[in-house]
């Protein structure tokens, strides 16, 4: 057997134009199973989806107009699974979501103990965005009492966001190393 | 509802809400969820989406007690509850009378929307089946090696994170396979109208779309002139 002319080819683990969009797809699957069948907590019903569309970011780190579009497809997953007054709020909320947390992520931070906690960071704003958008955009759209919309829903967006922060910071690291195929550390700055 | 086009089925989804915006009393959108239910009852839809429609129905109540315990009158409370009602319900039975690949094709071919993020969507919906099976077993697996659920608000947290754990690692496995196979299958590489299926208008679409668009020119004009 000749074997000249004949080369191996080596393709990245990470490597692959659709990536992205599959590991997306299957994290906003995730958001949406959870977020049908998470109980209330104390009336409360986690937002997964937030979360897991933030980790998709956070491991892919798209730009803001991919982040834009993810957050759209989210919106629009969100407004079929949703049980808000106004389901059509989450095809705005969702995008700002998205892209505050890519605009966040894309941000160069020098400061190592900010680093280890980006993926809290970003998930907390970007929860706090969206919910405020949310909340707004159905207020104003379905005239609710303001006593309603402070004290019925912004507590709401408030314990989310908290819940989401721990969510995306406990999933981030690990997730992250398995999609890498190293460790990532946050102590190097820039894209690993 | 077989008979007619996906196009046909999105645009009903969106009339709907529409219409569930411009109706005010109760009495007009109870009106309106009766009908969402007997096209439920028409359309066959599987038992699954009959327990989701009526589960909206517990939600609502939830929705119609809060905003009357924060001030909102009894009649107000009732048509957000009622129009929550109709919006979602109208998705839902978008969902159980559409296929997968039908919803894809038109999305990308009739609204054209990009072939990227249509894939995201429809297989966002496409793996929720699977992902059901994987938190059960998951959670029969903990359940096996004597992990207990419940207990308080931090713990409750905490154990829904050891099933999202293993789920989120899972997925991006799995994701390193469904990007090869897409990939090798020439997505995103100009290679479209692979979905094999017809999803063109036909005569009941456009008598569909005609009388959908005879009663939001009546339900605005009713709701604008009174």
């Amino acid at each position: 057997m000749d074997d000249k002319g004949q080369k191996m080819t080596q393709v990245e683990k990470t490597g692959g134009q659709t990536r992205w969009l599959a590991i997306t797809a299957l994290f906003l699957t995730i958001g949406v199973i959870l977020r049908l069948v998470s109980p209330s907590i104390a009336g409360i019903t986690p937002n997964w989806l937030i979360a897991m569309y933030c980790l998709a970011i956070l491991i892919v780190k798209p730009g803001w107009k991919k982040a834009a579009g993810i957050g759209l497809v989210a919106g629009v997953v969100s407004v079929a699974t949703s049980k808000a007054i106004f389901p059509y709020a989450n095809l705005v909320s969702e995008p700002v979501g998205a892209v505050v947390c890519a605009l966040i992520v894309s941000l160069p931070v020098r400061l190592t103990i900010i680093r280890y906690v980006i993926p809290a960071i970003s998930t907390v704003a970007s929860t706090l965005a969206s919910g405020l958008v949310f909340i707004t955009v159905t207020k104003l759209v379905m005239s609710i009492p303001m006593s309603v919309y402070l004290f019925g829903m912004l507590p709401v967006v408030l314990t989310v966001a908290s819940v989401n922060c721990v969510v995306a910071q406990v999933l981030y690291y690990p997730a992250a190393r398995l999609f890498t195929g190293k460790d990532v550390d946050p102590t190097k700055e820039g894209k690993q | 509802m077989a008979k007619v086009a996906p196009l046909t089925k999105i645009v009903f989804t969106v009339i709907v809400s529409l219409w569930a915006m411009l109706l005010e009393s109760p009495q007009a959108l109870a009106a309106l969820v009766a009908g969402e239910a007997l096209l439920f009852a028409a359309a066959r839809v599987p038992a699954a989406s009959y327990k989701a429609f009526g589960s909206l129905g517990f939600f609502a109540a939830l929705l119609v007690g809060m905003q009357y315990a924060l001030g909102a009158s009894l009649e107000f409370s009732i048509a957000i509850g009622l129009r929550m009602v109709a919006m979602t319900g109208s998705f839902i039975l978008l969902f159980a009378a559409t296929r997968i690949q039908d919803l894809t094709a038109a999305l990308v071919r009739q609204l054209k929307v990009p072939q990227e993020y249509a894939f995201m969507f429809t297989a966002t919906l496409r793996f929720i089946p699977d992902f059901f099976a994987e938190i059960k077993a998951v959670q029969e697996a903990q359940a096996c090696r004597g992990y207990c659920f419940g207990g308080s608000l931090i713990k409750r947290l905490k154990n829904y994170l050891t099933i999202v754990q293993p789920l989120v690692l899972r997925a991006i496995t799995r994701s390193e396979t469904m990007a090869m196979s897409l990939e090798l299958r020439g997505f995103g590489r100009g290679v479209t109208g692979g979905y094999g299926t017809s999803i063109g208008l036909a005569g009941a679409d456009y008598l569909a779309l005609a009388g959908m668009a005879i009663g939001t020119v009546a339900i605005g004009l009713v709701r604008f002139s009174f």
